[in-house]
């Protein structure tokens, strides 16, 4: 057990050596220290203002780039160790190979929400300062949204990871589910549909079976349910199921996925040679 | 201390280790050499628990796959090639000792003897030279006083002075740590060997008493 802490240590301090943290930590950071600064709290679009406006606008931005941040640095994570021997190195001494990967996936786990945390909490100081109402609900929800889409995705990068030779299939192959996942977008979804004559509830569950689209729906109806930007088919699942059980699927789902995922990447990774 | 039975490793073009038999008692010093392919490498990683295999190794009566890192407390190994980690001197030795439960003392003394410089200690342990590398993987395996050591071409880029101050380190290790080292030829004067085996073509062509001090 300490020799797990021990590996979340290592992988904490690892990353914060790394180009990449920095890269990542000023674009999510940046990204709502931009917003604050350029006052778009002031401005109003649909009916929003103040730190609502500002999460919008961050949520819109996050769907898109937090997964492919996760997938293409946390899909090199494993592979690089194992390609450079850092990976024999370690399990040389008495470090588990569990508590060596699981460690890892820890470890990594914090440090890409970090800087998201740090962002949401630097806008409520900015909106306690300004005096504006702080929709704590949202801000509660949202965060605990973050950490399971980031949960998910890092899962599946420890997946690529495990199963990959080389660092570059690995990034290949990240870049890959990344597309996949966004092409399947609402919008995507939506002209499957058309394009295909593809029945309601298997858009529907092409809908629900995407993380990111999960995380979508269930961010922006935190706002309104009735939001005209939802989109069709978020629109018509929120119709269907409810924003209770929408909010309830999507914590669960994109979790247990990532959890399973990683899982089986765990178990090949264990199972065959270290380098 | 280590017995291995028809050992055998494959990487899916044939076999790199066929059927290899060995057994090695507690304190014995065992030079292995052999050119390059010859499997020495292979074998090592597979005692060290780096590659899966078919056959048996057992290390003080122990299935070494089954216990991995039960068995990694009692074994020092230092790979051919220093791993580029990023961390400085300080942050591995002190990953080390967190892992092993140990004490960073004896491995800063084993580094003092090694003549490692003092300057060193905070600087990134990939932006060394690989001699200056070597010297702090042997001082965290050395300095660990392990029971069993192995060492992948220890002395393998490493200038004459460097090379003859490992190899005395390695020389004042207690006389019952058992030494497995491997090298491209038979080293005279340096890290002393009670025991020779010669590979070629992943199979033990030569086992034979050695004396080289």
């Amino acid at each position: 057990m300490k020799n797990l802490l021990v590996m979340v240590l290592f992988e904490i301090k690892d990353s914060f050596r790394a180009k990449w943290f920095y890269l990542y930590f000023i674009i999510f950071f940046g990204m709502m220290a931009g917003f604050l600064w350029s006052g778009i709290t002031e401005s109003q679009v649909l009916g929003f203002t103040g730190l609502s406006r500002v999460l919008i606008g961050y949520i819109e931005i996050t769907i898109v780039i937090l997964p492919l941040f996760i997938l293409i640095s946390a899909s090199r994570s494993v592979v690089m160790e194992r390609e450079l021997a850092i990976l024999e190195y370690i399990l040389s001494f008495p470090m588990s190979v569990s508590q060596y990967f699981w460690g890892k996936f820890i470890g990594r786990f914090i440090v890409i929400v970090i800087p998201i945390y740090t962002a949401f909490a630097t806008s409520i100081a900015w909106g306690l300062i300004k005096h504006f109402s702080i929709p704590w609900n949202i801000y509660l929800t949202y965060t605990t949204l973050v950490a399971v889409l980031s949960f998910c995705f890092l899962g599946l990068s420890y997946f690529v990871s495990s199963l990959s030779q080389k660092q570059d299939t690995a990034i290949f192959t990240a870049f890959f589910i990344w597309f996949f996942f966004v092409i399947l977008l609402d919008v995507g979804v939506l002209g499957l549909f058309l394009q295909f004559g593809i029945g309601v509830n298997l858009v529907l569950a092409f809908a629900l079976a995407n993380p990111l689209e999960l995380f979508r729906i269930a961010a922006f109806s935190l706002f309104d349910p009735k939001l005209a930007v939802i989109g069709p088919v978020a629109w018509t699942l929120l119709g269907k199921i409810g924003s209770s059980g929408l909010l309830i699927f999507s914590y669960l789902y994109p979790t247990l996925l990532g959890l399973f995922i990683c899982f089986i990447g765990f178990i090949y990774f264990k199972n065959n040679d270290y380098l | 201390m280590i017995e291995i039975e028809n050992l055998v490793k494959n990487f899916g073009k044939g076999d790199v280790l066929k059927e290899v038999n060995l057994h090695i008692s507690k304190g014995e010093r065992v030079m292995i050499v052999g050119g390059n392919g010859s499997g020495k490498t292979t074998m090592l990683r597979c005692i060290v628990g780096s590659y899966r295999y078919d056959g048996d190794i057992v290390i003080m009566n122990k299935d070494a796959r089954r216990n991995k890192s039960e068995l990694a407390k009692y074994i020092g190994y230092v790979p051919q090639l220093p791993p580029p980690m990023s961390m400085t001197v300080k942050q591995l030795i002190e990953f080390v000792c967190d892992v092993t439960k140990g004490d960073d003392e004896p491995i800063y003394e084993v580094l003092k003897q090694l003549k490692f410089e003092d300057a060193g200690i905070d600087r990134s342990f990939k932006r060394l030279s690989g001699g200056m590398q070597k010297k702090v993987l042997m001082a965290i395996a050395l300095g660990r006083i392990p029971d069993l050591l192995i060492l992948d071409e220890p002395l393998a880029h490493i200038d004459p002075q460097s090379r003859e101050i490992i190899s005395k380190a390695v020389n004042a290790m207690p006389e019952d740590t058992t030494v497995l080292y491997t090298s491209h030829r038979e080293e005279k004067g340096s890290i002393r060997a009670s025991r020779l085996i010669e590979m070629d073509n992943g199979e033990i062509i030569i086992d034979k008493e050695y004396y080289n001090a």
